[in-house]
């Protein structure tokens, strides 16, 4: 990361096939961690930390392909700046979706919250 | 996992910078101090429309994130009837288009326009190929299964060894998991038809040796736009597929 505009140099091959490879690996995780608990019959899993999981993992992902594909590893502060923006924009919304979600929430005795 | 880049790597060779006849740098507007500034301005720029990209699907996704909150066993009862074998297989079919775009932008940049050209008709052709396994796989069987959302949807649950049974959810229920599934591959499959398109234009103007592309900023630009495809569809994936029993 620079501190201002600089061109930099082209990002090697080598850095996207790593990339690559661990997309793959990822990828091939996110269906392990499902299949097992799913279709094995070898033992239930808490479907709030199954989905946590598959999330963690595609927050993973996504990160890679931001920083390497993407290149904003390379790149300016303010393309960083710009780059993170729309996933703050994602988590204020998402805050306002609870303001619905938690209309129904109750207390333990079944009185509205 | 290979999260971490030996510093020695990044800087080896230098971008290609095209000049004129009279050795001055093509393309360098005149509202610009250098061409990193000039960069820096059009990768910011496409990061706005990425914004709005984010936002977008985004949207879509809280909907999403809603009535998984409100009707679990629907999601989960519904999501039997996508094949998470196709689901995997496009998710490689994507990510391999990616490294094959970042392999065209890096080709650009070093100035090696036909093997640019090249990586980038291997991506649309997986582009393609992801669109031909999406609709004729996935979309068509449904289709005929009538799990399309309308008058003519016909809701049935499906047994782990694949056996039709009556629904075990709410029909109706199942019928918004339905529209939210053709709603957001869709809305990516025209995303991915659009990068197809994209990067068609961009191979003509380069086997044309068009002054408009003799720089790679415009291969660069398109390349985020099909990396963020990939990674609406790294989250689709686990969403849709991926539900637990």
């Amino acid at each position: 990361m620079t501190t201002h505009a600089e061109t930099h140099a082209p990002v090697q091959p080598v850095v996207y096939l790593r990339t690559y490879g661990a997309l793959l690996v990822l990828m091939a995780l996110t269906v392990v961690v499902w299949y097992v608990p799913n279709h094995t019959g070898t033992g239930h899993i808490n479907q709030a930390l199954a989905l946590s999981m598959a999330m963690l993992i595609a927050i993973i992902k996504a990160l890679l392909v931001i920083l390497f594909f993407m290149q904003v590893k390379y790149s300016s502060k303010l393309t960083w700046l710009w780059a993170g923006l729309g996933f703050m924009w994602l988590l204020f919304m998402s805050g306002i979706i609870m303001d619905y979600v938690s209309r129904n929430f109750r207390m333990p005795d079944g009185r509205p919250f | 996992l290979s999260l971490e880049v030996a510093k020695s790597e990044e800087v080896t060779e230098h971008a290609v910078l095209p000049t004129d006849e009279h050795g001055h740098e093509e393309h360098l507007y005149h509202q610009f101090e250098n061409r990193a500034q000039q960069d820096e301005s059009y990768v910011v720029g496409m990061w706005t429309f990425l914004v709005t990209e984010i936002l977008f699907f985004g949207a879509l996704f809280l909907v999403y994130a809603l009535f998984r909150m409100k009707y679990p066993q629907v999601y989960s009862d519904a999501h039997e009837h996508l094949d998470w074998r196709l689901g995997a297989l496009n998710t490689v079919v994507l990510l391999t288009s990616s490294l094959t775009m970042a392999m065209a932008v890096y080709e650009a940049q070093i100035g090696k326009r036909w093997r640019s050209i090249g990586y980038m008709l291997v991506t649309m052709f997986l582009a393609a190929a992801f669109l031909v396994i999406k609709l004729a796989f996935e979309w068509y069987p449904k289709w005929q299964h009538h799990l399309v959302p309308g008058p003519s949807f016909h809701y049935f649950s499906l047994t782990p060894d694949g056996r039709e049974i009556a629904p075990l959810v709410a029909p109706g229920k199942a019928e918004l998991f339905f529209g939210l599934y053709f709603t957001l591959t869709g809305l990516h499959g025209i995303h991915v038809l659009i990068g197809i398109l994209v990067m068609g234009v961009l191979c003509i103007l380069l086997a044309l040796n068009r002054p408009s592309v003799r720089y790679y900023m415009p291969i660069e630009l398109a390349g985020l736009y099909w990396h963020f495809v990939d990674i609406v569809w790294i989250f689709l994936f686990p969403l849709f597929y991926l539900i637990g029993r």
